[in-house]
């Protein structure tokens, strides 16, 4: 009887234990993102983007050792637009993107609290394939991200502020990824980079701290202004 | 017996306990990190390539954000 028991008890134990194994990994599966959208166009474009990458790109000099001592002169400095300013100086120098340390957060993230920094970091981590798209595919790649559930904003019905405001901040990375990609390329110059860069930071820490609209518009206009004259340099290899 | 019986079923109702507060919170962490990647992301893979906007230019850009603004509380 006894022995009866105990085995009774170890099979329940046993069935119990598998059902939450299996019923954990079903759901870990569901959260693994999904890339069937891309059509073969898109496929096909992401693969001349990385052609294109590895023919321009140059000889990289620099160690390992050394890119990480020159990273780190930039994110001693105490001032954001000066940190800009190296950083897009390292890329002018060295044809390449500005990888910060494994321990810091995107500029626009780093005054938020820890939960939104979590968010913000994860935002901007998931974000990064949408810019290997172009045109129609990366505004749907952003809306995804931004959970839309129509393509144009208009249409949404719910959580119109919340995803406004993740859609907007995509589109700011996207003008700040196409002055770093000029300021590789020696079509516009590192300061006048770092002043806009840093005003585009500004918008987003605005954005990510729900400030309202009528205090961002100003610096929109703010942003304009300084895109005015790097506009026509920025554009050159867009669409 | 009895007392054995008992504490049997002791034994069985904390494992149990253990394992429904542990699915829960399994439940709960996966809620977390999924973030924005799957739900809506099918919703928005049925609607046609065609339908959303070419947008790459600076000035572009500008206008869609200044447009997006307005929904902004």
């Amino acid at each position: 009887m006894k022995k009866s028991l105990f085995f009774l008890n170890m099979t329940i134990v046993l069935l119990l234990v598998t059902l939450v194994i299996a019923a954990g990994s079903s759901t870990s599966s569901k959260t693994v993102p999904s890339d069937n959208f891309e059509t073969d166009e898109v496929a096909r474009d992401i693969a001349e983007d990385i052609a294109k990458k590895k023919i321009i790109e140059k000889p990289k000099s620099l160690t390992a050792e050394q890119k990480n001592t020159a990273r780190n002169i930039c994110e001693k400095n105490k001032n954001r637009k000066e940190r800009i300013r190296c950083r897009l100086k390292y890329i002018k120098k060295h044809k390449e993107e500005f990888k910060a340390p494994y321990n810091k957060a995107p500029e626009a993230c780093r005054r938020l609290g820890k939960d939104k920094m979590k968010r913000c970091k994860q935002f901007y981590e998931n974000s990064q394939k949408c810019y290997l798209k172009k045109g129609k595919y990366k505004n749907k790649c952003f809306k995804r991200l931004a959970n839309f559930a129509k393509a144009k904003l208009k249409d949404e019905k719910e959580n119109k502020n919340k995803k406004s405001r993740d859609y907007v901040i995509l589109l700011l990375y996207d003008i700040q990824e196409k002055i770093e990609k000029a300021i590789e390329n020696e079509r516009v110059d590192a300061d006048k980079g770092a002043e806009a860069i840093d005003k585009i930071v500004e918008i987003k820490e605005d954005i990510l701290n729900g400030i309202k609209k009528k205090d961002i518009k100003p610096k929109m206009l703010q942003l304009r202004t300084l895109l005015k004259d790097l506009k026509s340099k920025i554009d050159q290899n867009a669409n | 017996m009895q007392i054995k019986k008992d504490n049997i079923i002791w034994w069985i109702i904390i494992v149990l306990a253990i394992l429904v507060v542990s699915y829960f919170l399994l439940g709960s962490s996966e809620e977390d990190s999924k973030y924005d990647d799957s739900e809506q992301e099918s919703v928005i893979d049925e609607i046609k390539d065609e339908e959303f906007e070419n947008i790459e230019t600076t000035d572009q850009i500008l206008n869609e954000i200044d447009d997006s603004l307005d929904y902004f509380d």
